[in-house]
């Protein structure tokens, strides 16, 4: 059967009334090979033959593509709390020779808000699937590193996605805010995560203390998921780079024995964001003042404390 | 460019995986615009260069409207 729809990917879901719409772009075989999702998006859509190709189809069509071509297996999914070597992690599993890697993929984001019964199990994977598709013959395996919100949705992926292992990153909470505090992330606009069902329960708070409110919850959501679902794994930043060739490698069932190891290790050696600096796990701790001291104090450093207990005690069990 | 002339050119495109990935290869606006004109004229139509450097500039607006893509 002839694809119409063989190297385009979905852009942009639109939700018009009840209409679901797909905005589909041409990627051709290129790969997402950017930091995140969007730096590619945004490389493609500029490209002249984009502004005048692109193409729209009902959000069906999709499903159908879905059912027809299901794209790769997804073998891993990354949910982490941001400012903690996700974006290293994912150029890492880019650079594999098989791989392909959403990162952030903004449809999806996209799609998670929708209402039921749009953004049903079947639609996730449709959309995945599009998005997941093999760009060279060798690619095997998918990817996905979602935003750090998504880990509010983290139920309904593993149920679309039952039997993909699934970890979470994290990171001194110290450090994380003191991140947020030099460059904002959009988890710290205050109010910026209700539309993901996360509204303060004492109105308004500015922005870094609604950041660390945000990655408290974040923190908490993922000691109950490691709480619910088997197949999830703990990964502190501190653990890093070297626990991408061991832990994390194991439990995506990504084998190493031929692999370039050296030419892996390059990508980890810099700041996955910003080419050029050195990625060092173990810098000296950010200088934390006292508000970040007290942000960290009232909703980090208890739920942090308990991650680092169960992921202490799960490595001592291994 | 008339909307009959960008529905032809649209049929033929979206219906020719070649020409897809011949035309995608062209990120020169000049080279890009030159191409569509001489696609065009072998459908039987006329076009001028800036007629369609018009549709892309409008397109690349509505595009920027309905996402976000200033913002990296």
């Amino acid at each position: 059967m002839d694809d119409r729809l063989a190297g385009w990917i979905p852009m942009l879901l639109s939700l018009s009334g009840t209409q679901p719409t797909v905005d589909w772009i041409y990627i051709g075989q290129n790969r997402f090979v950017e930091p995140f999702c969007h730096d590619t998006l945004k490389k493609l859509a500029s490209k002249p033959f984009n502004r005048l190709f692109r193409q729209q189809s009902e959000l069906d069509l999709l499903l159908e593509r879905g059912q027809t071509y299901p794209g790769l297996p997804l073998k891993g999914i990354v949910f982490h709390m941001s400012r903690c070597g996700s974006t290293l992690l994912a150029q890492w599993l880019a650079a594999l020779s098989d791989s392909v890697v959403l990162a952030e993929p903004e449809p999806l984001d996209t799609l998670l808000q929708w209402p039921q019964p749009y953004s049903r199990g079947e639609t996730l994977r449709a959309l995945l699937a599009a998005l997941g598709q093999p760009r060279r013959t060798g690619d095997r395996s998918l990817f996905l590193k979602t935003d750090c919100w998504h880990l509010l949705y983290l139920d309904r992926l593993l149920a679309a996605f039952p039997d993909t292992p699934w970890l979470f990153l994290y990171r001194n909470p110290l450090e994380v805010l003191a991140s947020h505090q030099r460059i904002p992330g959009w988890q710290c606009v205050p109010e910026s995560m209700a539309v993901h069902g996360l509204s303060t329960p004492k109105g308004f708070l500015p922005p870094l203390a609604y950041g660390a409110w945000v990655l408290g919850n974040l923190l908490e959501s993922a000691k109950q998921a490691m709480a619910r679902h088997s197949n999830g794994l703990l990964i502190n930043y501190a653990e890093l780079p070297a626990a991408l060739e061991n832990r994390i490698a194991n439990h995506f069932g990504i084998d190493l024995s031929h692999r370039r190891l050296e030419e892996l290790r390059a990508v980890t050696k810099y700041h996955a964001k910003r080419p050029g600096i050195r990625f060092e796990a173990e810098e000296k701790p950010a200088t934390a003042d006292s508000l970040i001291l007290e942000l960290s104090n009232r909703w980090l450093a208890k739920p942090y404390a308990e991650l680092e207990q169960m992921r202490l005690d799960a490595l001592q069990l291994s | 460019m008339t909307d009959d002339i960008f529905l032809r050119l649209r049929r033929l495109v979206h219906g020719d995986k070649a020409l897809q990935s011949q035309l995608f290869a062209l990120d020169d606006i000049d080279a890009f615009i030159e191409a569509i004109r001489a696609l065009a004229s072998q459908i039987g139509y006329e076009t001028n260069a800036a007629d369609i450097r018009q549709t892309l500039y409008h397109n690349r607006q509505i595009w920027l409207h309905k996402t976000d893509l200033t913002d990296g």
